[in-house]
């Protein structure tokens, strides 16, 4: 039997929140599609949200979930969070309200994931200047006061865009090198795939694997 | 209750295969659920087979009936007997009174149904009850367990374990008096745990390849969910079928709402539109025909990228979440599906727990319990209504008729209402703004207008048109009779009228010799003239103005010969040697004598010679450029452009063929010429200054 290596060695599973009109789905469309929304045939209809980067070597798949923004939905998208390893919270420089939901959009997170999540603050239309509501140096020491990971980014230049989600991996990464988390909970929104399907010594860790192609 | 007696108790099916119709024997006739799925020949030969067994089974079937007790002894085909025991047992009576349906005899159904759930599901025991019929659904199971890549052990172990997890549901449902259903799912959640444990680190799965051993995992779970589904699926000891009921009326109170409410952008009396969330519906209702989580999962997916696909058709791009779960959330109002409840928990307690956290059906699943939590929970303020209105429209006091419902009633003129409502409102927009566009138009005009007068205003302002009258220096007219009389010794024109006069041979030529042409000129001119009168136009009885003479010259009206090579005439021959003289004599005549011949014969040569010379004296012309500068610029620089020589300037005047003197003007270039052959460029220079003249004179 020919073995057939997976083209990746972990999955990770991110959540993008924010509130509406903050530009997560074209953050998330710049990131796996790499440009801004303009006429793209499909979004997260065909391959929802994927795309394998590398880290270290290692290839990992992305997930991304886009998630629903509005007040009136915050209640129900709860079951968004279970499994996330990453959580990317967006808000937009040009709307300070949006800012201001941020600590409610974290208490959420904070709660719903596990721990070992990591959660990236994102600064979106860095490419508004002018009409800028939200000082980086504002963002910065919210993000510092909560020990998140912070950056301004546009999704409409995709400056900074493909940075945060790299950086969300590596921390990841870097979290599960140190054994941080634990990747045979189905809560750790990892998923780790032996790339060699023969060395039994991988395949203690990919007892949790599923099978994300019957999708 | 499950595969094995598949005529029963197969939920309905949206779609029914060819197959399925088929006689599960595999004769090729069409089978009847009423044989069981068998065709009638096939039936009545198993019903013959039962029959003598039945006297040899009745024993077997009243201890099996009685021995729910002494389930624990027994061996390797037990869990199987077991299991259906129990099945028979969860389901109490209703079976047997299905059962009593179909078949004839009662005492004689259940020896064969017990008979029937001896016989295993997988086909290593199937073997070895060579008499008992597989269900369609079994067959497709040993098809796909042949197609897994996975060696023949660890088919075999699979197969095992499949019967093991069968067994420990039985066991947990029978033996428990107290059941609770997360006890359940953590069981088989467990078993998910272990089995994936062995397909990865079994030596019996060690070749198998990634996809190969998920793959193995798949049809694991595809095959203990679809078996077991009677018992997992909205099991008797959870509320799963109250809470189907209350969403089923929660969403049947709410059907007033429309996507205006939800604030998506579904566009409900577009037919595109409401094709593709027909689609979605369809897809959704039919969660509810599927056995295995993974497959209620795909029709998930499905149901969604129907939506995602609307949503890009109505915002013309990528559709986002914000946009996605209120389309969903819509859709599923308006399907109200089918146990609900008990689908969601089912899949979400009985499906592999990392199904339901990543991928894409994952992700759709998520969706689609928030937005089945949201309707459960939906309030006046979740779709911004008033508290009372939302109580009226809740109680069905107020009628609120929406596009959809007038749809789905199938209503056919109260849709046609709306959507021709629909289009009277897009029809009025673009009315209006057609309106507004001719408006602007107008504005615009209007300010055209005023920037172009103001323009010219100020342009003439700057440059203010004024017309002098002509002033011709004394010294010039002096200087120009001279020049003159210079010109009479060559005598050139006269010789050309000569030749003309000769030439033409015309009746009044004849009459008049060489000589006498030579000295009355005008008279000569005259007697052409006549001759020529044939050419209508050129009326003899013009003799008004100069002016009219000079723009009324025949050949000023008539387009240019070629003008090419009448250009290089004049340019290169001032004596046109190329034309017949004949010709040229002939045409100056005509040009210029018209007036002549009538005037000629009264007035003396002398006359008008000096009338001639005051008012068209060439030499004035310099002058009269000058003046009139700014308003001629372009006949000016068409002028100095054809590098014409002032002498051109000096044209033969209409009347100045009666001056003998001026025969020998041309000598340099013969404008008269020239004029006569249409040669345009010489024209249009004499008529330029013609017209500089006729301004001058006004």
């Amino acid at each position: 039997m020919t073995a057939a290596p997976y083209n990746y060695n972990y999955i990770f599973k991110y959540i993008i929140i924010g509130d509406m009109g903050v530009g997560k789905s074209c953050l998330l469309h710049q990131f796996t599609e790499k440009k801004f929304m303009a006429n793209c045939p499909h979004t997260i209809g065909v391959e929802f949200g994927t795309r394998i980067i590398e880290v270290d070597d290692k290839k990992i798949k992305l997930q991304i979930w886009d998630t629903a923004g509005q007040e009136r939905f915050r209640a129900v998208t709860r079951s968004y969070y279970r499994g996330a390893a990453g959580a990317l919270m967006v808000y937009d420089i040009t709307r300070r309200s949006t800012y201001n939901h941020l600590s409610s959009w974290l208490t959420d997170t904070r709660n719903l994931t596990n721990p070992s999540t990591v959660i990236f603050l994102i600064g979106n239309k860095s490419d508004l200047e002018s009409t800028r509501e939200v000082t980086y140096e504002e963002a910065k020491e919210f993000a510092d006061e909560n020990g998140l990971m912070f950056l301004e980014a546009s999704a409409m230049t995709g400056q900074n865009v493909e940075e945060a989600f790299l950086e969300t991996a590596r921390k990841i990464y870097q979290n599960i090198q140190e054994g941080r988390l634990d990747l045979n909970a189905s809560e750790s929104g990892v998923q780790h795939r032996p790339s060699q399907p023969s060395r039994p010594s991988l395949s203690n860790e990919a007892a949790n694997a599923k099978d994300q192609c019957s999708c | 209750m499950d595969a094995h007696t598949p005529g029963y108790y197969y939920p309905p099916k949206l779609r029914i295969g060819q197959q399925d119709l088929k006689c599960r024997q595999g004769c090729g006739f069409y089978g009847n659920t009423q044989f069981d799925g068998l065709c009638s020949k096939c039936f009545r030969e198993r019903n013959d087979k039962q029959r003598k067994k039945l006297k040899a089974c009745e024993d077997e079937a009243a201890q099996s009936s009685g021995a729910s007790a002494a389930i624990g002894t027994v061996e390797r085909k037990s869990p199987q007997h077991l299991l259906s025991l129990g099945r028979s047992k969860s389901k109490k009576e209703t079976e047997e009174a299905r059962n009593a349906h179909t078949m004839p005899k009662k005492k004689f159904t259940v020896p064969a149904v017990l008979q029937k759930t001896l016989k295993s599901k997988l086909p290593a025991v199937a073997q070895q009850q060579p008499a008992r019929v597989p269900s369609a659904t079994e067959n497709q199971f040993v098809l796909q367990l042949r197609q897994l890549r996975i060696p023949d052990e660890a088919k075999r172990k699979l197969k095992s374990e499949i019967q093991h997890l069968d067994y420990e549901i039985c066991k947990y449902i029978n033996s428990h008096s107290n059941l609770n259903i997360d006890e359940l799912s953590e069981l088989v959640q467990n078993a998910y745990t272990r089995f994936a444990d062995i397909v990865h680190n079994d030596a019996r799965f060690e070749i198998a390849t990634n996809e190969d051993r998920d793959s193995a995992i798949d049809f694991f779970e595809k095959v203990v969910m679809t078996q077991n589904h009677n018992l997992l699926f909205s099991p008797y000891f959870t509320t799963d079928e109250e809470c189907d009921v209350q969403v089923q009326k929660r969403i049947r109170q709410l059907s007033w709402i429309t996507a205006k409410h939800l604030d998506c952008s579904i566009d409900e009396v577009n037919a595109e539109a409401r094709d593709l969330v027909y689609n979605a519906i369809s897809e959704l209702v039919g969660i509810d025909s599927y056995y295995s989580p993974q497959e209620k999962l795909l029709c998930t997916v499905r149901c969604c990228r129907h939506i995602f696909e609307l949503l890009k058709r109505a915002t013309g791009g990528p559709a986002s979440a914000d946009d996605f779960l209120p389309a969903l959330i819509f859709v599923v109002l308006k399907a109200n599906p089918v146990r609900l409840h008990s689908n969601i928990n089912f899949v979400n307690r009985f499906t592999n727990a990392s199904r339901v956290m990543s991928g894409e059906g994952g992700y759709y699943f998520t969706n689609l319990c928030s937005a089945i939590t949201f309707i459960e929970t939906l309030n006046a303020e979740s779709l911004s209504l008033g508290a009372e209105e939302f109580a009226t429209l809740m109680s069905g006091e107020q009628a609120y008729s929406t596009p959809w419902e007038s749809a789905l009633l199938a209503c056919e003129s109260l849709h046609l209402i709306s959507e021709n409502m629909k289009c009277m409102e897009q029809l009025q927009k673009r009315n209006s703004t057609i309106s507004t566009g001719i408006q602007d138009f107008e504005r615009e005009l209007i300010e055209f207008q005023r920037e172009v007068t103001e323009k010219v205003d100020a342009a003439i302002a700057k440059a203010p048109l004024n017309l002098l009258p002509i002033k011709t220096p004394v010294h010039l007219i002096s200087q120009a009779r001279a020049h003159l009389t210079l010109e009479v010794a060559t005598g050139h024109y006269q010789t050309n009228l000569l030749q003309s006069s000769l030439s033409t041979a015309g009746k009044a030529k004849a009459l008049s010799t060489p000589d006498d042409s030579l000295l009355h000129p005008s008279h000569t001119l005259a007697l052409k003239d006549t001759s020529i009168n044939s050419m209508g136009r050129l009326s003899p009885l013009q003799q008004t103005a100069q002016q009219d003479q000079l723009f009324a010259s025949p050949i000023f009206n008539y387009t240019p010969f070629d003008a090419v090579s009448l250009l290089e005439d004049s340019s290169e021959n001032g004596d046109m040697p190329l034309l017949s003289t004949e010709f040229q004599g002939g045409l100056t005549n005509i040009n210029y004598d018209f007036d002549l011949s009538d005037q000629s014969g009264e007035n003396s040569a002398a006359d008008e010679s000096k009338l001639n010379l005051d008012e068209f004296d060439p030499l004035a012309q310099p002058n009269l450029v000058e003046a009139n500068n700014l308003e001629l610029g372009t006949t000016r620089g068409s002028l100095i452009d054809s590098e014409v020589p002032v002498s051109n300037v000096l044209l033969p005047s209409p009347l100045k063929p009666e001056v003998t003197n001026y025969r020998g003007f041309s000598n340099f270039n013969i404008p008269s010429i020239s004029c006569n052959t249409g040669d345009s460029s010489s024209l249009s220079q004499d008529t330029n200054e013609a017209k500089a003249g006729v301004d001058s004179l006004k």
